[in-house]
């Protein structure tokens, strides 16, 4: 198979950031929380980046704070897809009472606009990382649910399924074996797409000052404390802005890639 | 007389990399006014791309590569777009395959015949109301005001057909491409759309290039035939001639593969294997199958013939109960077959297994074939560890190689995957197979090959064949028995050679009349009214 | 009449969702009555003082009937008040509302055409030179997070060229050049995405027989995208326009806090910041109803531009 050059570019550029949130601890050049000279601009020797108001550097904030970000949309969007490609395959195949019952819970919350649903559920658990993970996954698992169930029901159709279960092979092989396989280049390219969506939305939770505890660095926070010194002082927030950009991008692109690779 | 049309050394270059450098090579054809010249060929042969290549309207990546096409005077190979544009739909028009595919969904019926005379005349809009009124009389359509005023997906295939028809005759063309244009349609509306055609003919107007597989069909209506294989033409000739004494060995292979409407000698009665009794099925209002009595007796074949929406599909499914019926009962191997549930159903399956219509939808892609039928021996009740020597015993089975084990389906023609679906069906060691249009998606020679296989496997085997199509040729030729279903019914059912040559029913007459390729068709539908179209628009 | 029914139905099975969220949002944030006493009367009040006020505010009634009598005053209008503004909840919502559907119809005005002209043009001729652009344009403007957009934009607009302001408090009562900011923000994030459904539902359609016939009929390339491919091509964008509404939405909550735009974004974003358990209720409820009725809007727009739902 030819591989498109959009996903080459896409894997680097995640696996890199991946690289920099695991090793994190050895490669930033100094703690993210410990203050040194406020306000230095980039190109400072010792601060590359510069440092922020508190004199903090911003090279070890952004390395510190893709942790929160990769991490936790990373988290949200597995357990979204464990719950969405459980209950979607099981509603796809099966339909009747099941399928009416979960199909509209999901349109039931996807009936927020998913930032609302994110506040509603701050306010109610009060901010905290698993709460994030919480919200996130409450937010996504239904749109996961919508897909797989519209695959599902497209493969549940097709004629090698209705000779599956004239060999009577059990309901839980014909989902696992027959469907997901043929449902799952689909998701690959869903997943990926998710997993930037992810990442924006806890993102914009930190750039709302809500859900993750300060003062641990993270891109969507950095961006709300550097804006009132933004006019005199960008690269506050032009440097975490292209952070979390290009990570989703990437993303973006190896979506794009996938999708491509398919046709 | 000069021709109307004349292709003369026509070559169609296909992308490279292909498995054929040409999708048509040196093809020479002469089209006369008031012909029928009937190009015929297997799938992939390129009589579509020659038709194409005529109406200057090439799929995008081929393109002609020699030779030239001749409209009358006109030469249209090397023609600018803008003059091409002038010409279709006006001088030379398209009779499509699937009809109501063809017609805009979003556009009444009258508004696209309407645009023919928009796009080809400088007739005011109430005039081409009109006209488009007058050529859907012509079609001999009912209840006029109401199909002009219809949306496509508000009328039957047959109808959508007549429709096409009429807008391709609306400017009176030189010539007519008619592409498999009742392929997609039931076998009574296929003799009716068959003898406007030929009506059409008769008009003396235009030249006819009707595309079609069907040998009965060029038996209908053809003047001249030309057969084409591989891109080729490898024999063009006279109708009776060439269906008389064809000199092509490919020709002749085709001829040959035509089932003859004949029964094959009835096989003594055995007992029951599958009774069926008052199976009725209803979705909502709907009712699908209305109290249908069948039986099945071992080592024998029971054909079911309907067209589209008799309940044939339905009933299929009921039997091996991927769907369940409203009432009635099944037994099958003397058992209540219904009464079974759980894991007690799903072993009781095996002994009832099914064969498809769609070989590229029956297989699941992401599984070789021999994964496949070991799953399927290992359910049969076969140890695990003799599953894969089972798998490539019914691969010899069927005539497939022993390598096919571990090829994915995307690696196998039609016919070859239909052998690996009834690889799948004989691995569980069924009594009874049902095979709904199994054969019907494949050319008419890998038909034939498929239809012996089944022949032989239940020679040798005894299995019982449940034999569901709508090809009254392809029942008599492999069934015992045909049962005749209309409207979720049983209209007749009985010996093959008796429901053939002496039909009891008036439906069964109406579908042994319009197989074609019968001299009882003409006779059947009567006399043939000339149909009176609209004067030219000029 | 068909139609009829069919939007009957729809239109019963939005009212039930209503009703599902407006009990979730009443349980999320009034089940556990200790927390809202501390959210109303603030950490610092006393045990006495809270259990004063839950009973004065029939706070030991079961949860069911509080729900029950939360939903009738809400229907009826009285949302009662925000503990941070300490005013009328209807009052304070309204202006805002206003505003906010001032910023977000001037963002749909431009990002509709737009984004229709731009998946048409890739979708007609796929692969070509345009189409390409197109793709890579969708890739980059749904990839950039709504905040780091407008930063973008910011550094760019304000801070390179100083064409626009950096800020839309409209502090001097109305200003166009305060809105334009927003605006791009907002058709940037979802121009793309619509482009791209656009286009692959313009490619679908010209792969249809009936193009075929179109052109075999001797129509123009112009005509037969005009006249045959549009109509059909437009119902999945029309539907995805409306279904994007939810998104939208939330794009306004992130520009409006971002350029300080006082509008319903905002609000909602001090009432979720400082406890405002009412008012957060308030908003969330308005915000499903924007999206409930923006469903249903696709709804109708879907039976008025296809045929085939109008049944036999």
């Amino acid at each position: 198979m030819k591989r498109p050059p959009a996903l080459v570019i896409g894997v680097a550029i995640v696996a890199l950031w991946l690289l920099v949130a695991v090793f994190a601890p050895v490669i930033a050049p100094h703690d993210p929380l410990v203050s040194f000279k406020p306000l230095l601009r980039p190109g400072a020797a010792a601060f590359p980046l510069g440092t922020d108001l508190l004199g903090r550097d911003i090279l070890s904030r952004l390395i510190w704070g893709a942790r929160p970000v990769i991490f936790l949309s990373l988290a949200a969007t597995l357990i979204a897809y464990i719950i969405g490609v459980g209950a979607g395959l099981l509603a796809g195949y099966r339909r009747g009472v099941l399928d009416a019952g979960f199909s509209f819970i999901a349109n039931v919350i996807l009936s927020f606009p998913v930032l609302v649903l994110y506040l509603v559920v701050i306010v109610a658990l009060g901010p905290s990382y698993l709460n994030v993970v919480i919200a996130v996954t409450f937010g996504s698992a239904p749109a996961v649910f919508r897909i797989v169930r519209a695959i599902a029901i497209d493969i549940a159709g097709r004629d090698y399924i209705a000779a599956a279960v004239t060999q009577g092979e059990p309901t839980w092989r014909i989902l696992l074996i027959e469907i997901l396989p043929n449902a799952a280049p689909a998701l690959a390219v869903d997943f990926c797409l998710r997993l930037g969506y992810s990442a924006i939305i806890i993102g914009s939770l930190g750039f709302l000052g809500l859900g993750l505890p300060p003062p641990a660095p993270d891109w969507g926070g950095m961006v709300t404390d550097g804006r009132a010194l933004a006019f005199a002082f960008p690269h506050l927030v032009i440097f975490p802005c292209i952070a979390i950009s290009s990570l989703v991008l990437a993303l973006s692109l190896i979506a794009d890639g996938l999708r491509e690779a398919r046709q | 007389m000069t021709p109307i049309l004349s292709i003369r050394n026509l070559t169609v270059a296909l992308p490279k990399g292909g498995d054929r450098a040409f999708a048509v090579e040196d093809v020479s054809l002469d089209l006369h006014r008031g012909e029928i010249l009937c190009v015929v060929g297997a799938s992939g042969s390129g009589k579509s791309i020659l038709s194409a290549a005529v109406m200057g309207a090439l799929p995008g990546r081929l393109a002609i590569a020699g030779g030239e096409i001749r409209l009358g005077e006109t030469l249209l190979t090397g023609l600018p777009d803008a003059a091409l544009r002038r010409i279709r739909g006006n001088r030379i028009a398209m009779i499509p395959q699937e009809p109501i595919a063809a017609l805009n969904p979003a556009m009444t019926v009258s508004r696209q015949i309407e645009e023919v005379f928009e796009l080809h005349s400088d007739l005011a809009r109430p005039v081409r109301r009109a006209r488009a009124r007058d050529l859907l009389e012509a079609m001999h359509l009912p209840d006029i005001d109401r199909v002009a005023a219809s949306y496509p997906h508000q009328l039957s295939g047959g109808q959508c057909q007549r429709i096409a028809i009429a807008m391709g005759l609306a400017m009176h063309p030189d010539v007519l491409i008619a592409d498999e244009p009742t392929t997609a349609l039931d076998a009574t509306t296929q003799a009716q759309i068959l003898k406007l055609i030929r009506e059409l003919k008769a008009t003396g107007e235009h030249g006819v290039l009707f595309i079609t597989h069907d040998f009965g069909v060029v038996r209908d209506i053809a003047d001249r035939i030309a057969v084409m294989e591989a891109g080729r033409i490898v024999e063009v000739g006279e109708a009776a001639r060439v269906l008389a004494a064809p000199q092509h060995p490919y020709t002749r292979a085709l001829l040959a593969a035509v089932p003859r409407l004949e029964a094959r000698a009835v096989r003594p009665a055995a007992e029951a294997v599958l009774t069926a009794k008052g199976l009725t099925k209803s979705y909502g209002a709907k009712l699908a199958l209305d109290g249908v009595d069948i039986s099945l007796e071992r080592g024998t074949t029971l054909a079911i013939v309907g067209e589209s929406g008799s309940g044939k599909s339905t009933l299929a499914r009921l039997l091996v109960r991927i769907a369940e019926p409203t009432g009635g009962s099944i037994d099958v191997g003397g058992a209540n077959f219904l009464a079974s549930r759980g894991s007690a159903l799903r072993r009781s399956r095996r002994q009832i297994q099914m064969i498809f219509q769609d070989p590229f939808g029956a297989l699941n892609p992401r599984r070789t074939a021999g994964d496949i039928i070991a799953r399927a021996a290992t359910l049969g009740g076969i140890h695990r560890a003799e599953a894969k020597a089972r798998a490539l015993e019914l691969l010899a089975l069927v005539g497939l190689p022993a390598d096919a084990y571990d090829r994915r389906p995307a690696a196998f023609s039609g016919g070859q995957r239909q052998r690996i679906g009834i690889a799948r069906a004989l691995a569980m060691a069924p009594q009874i197979l049902i095979c709904d249009e199994s054969v019907s998606a494949l050319d008419v020679l890998v038909q034939a090959q498929v239809l012996e296989l089944l022949a032989d496997l239940q020679a040798r085997l005894g299995i019982a064949i449940l034999f569901i199509t709508h090809d009254l040729r392809t029942a008599g030729a492999i069934a015992d028995r045909i049962a005749v279903m209309q409207h979720g019914r049983i209209v007749e059912q009985g010996d093959a050679p008796a429901i053939l040559s002496t039909p009891a029913h008036d439906y069964t007459r109406a579908l042994v009349a319009a197989i074609p390729g019968l001299s009882a068709t003409e006779r059947a539908l009567g006399p043939s009214i000339r149909p009176a179209l609209p004067p030219l628009p000029r | 009449m068909r139609v009829a029914a069919w939007l009957g139905r729809r239109i019963g099975l939005l009212l039930l969702t209503m009703l599902a969220v407006s009990f979730l949002v009443h349980l999320a944030l009034e089940v556990n009555v200790d927390a809202v006493a501390v959210k109303v009367l603030g950490q610092f009040s006393t045990p006495d003082q809270r259990a004063a006020w839950l009973r004065e505010n029939g706070y030991d009634a079961p949860f069911l009937l509080r729900y029950l009598r939360w939903l009738g005053h809400f229907a009826s209008g009285d949302w009662g008040r925000s503990t941070y503004y300490q005013e009328d909840i209807v009052k304070l919502i309204l202006p805002r509302l206003a505003a906010s559907a001032l910023l977000a119809g001037a963002a749909l005005l431009v990002m509709v055409p737009l984004s229709l002209a731009l998946g048409i043009a890739s979708g007609v001729r796929a692969g070509s030179l345009t189409d390409r652009g197109v793709s890579l344009f969708a890739i980059l403007t749904t990839s950039v997070p709504d905040f780091a957009m407008a930063a973008f934009l910011t550094a760019i607009f304000v801070l390179g060229l100083g064409w626009l302001p950096g800020v839309s408090t409209m502090a001097g009562g109305f200003s166009l050049r305060e809105l334009v900011l927003p605006v791009m923000v907002l058709v940037l994030a979802s121009t793309g995405y619509l482009a791209r459904m656009t286009r692959a539902s313009m490619i679908e359609v010209m792969g249809q027989p009936y193009i075929r016939t179109a052109l075999l009929k001797g129509a123009s390339p112009s005509r037969i995208v005009f006249r045959h491919a549009l109509r059909n091509a437009l119902l999945t964008p029309v539907t995805v326009i409306m279904l994007q509404i939810p998104w939208i939405l939330s794009g306004v909550i992130i520009v409006e806090v971002f350029f300080a735009y006082r509008g319903f974004g905002t609000l909602l974003y001090q009432a979720a910041l400082n406890s405002d358990v009412y008012l957060v209720e308030a908003c969330a409820m308005i915000s499903v109803v924007a999206v409930v009725a923006s469903q249903l809007l696709a709804d109708i727009a879907y039976a008025a531009l296809d045929p085939r739902l109008r049944g036999k």
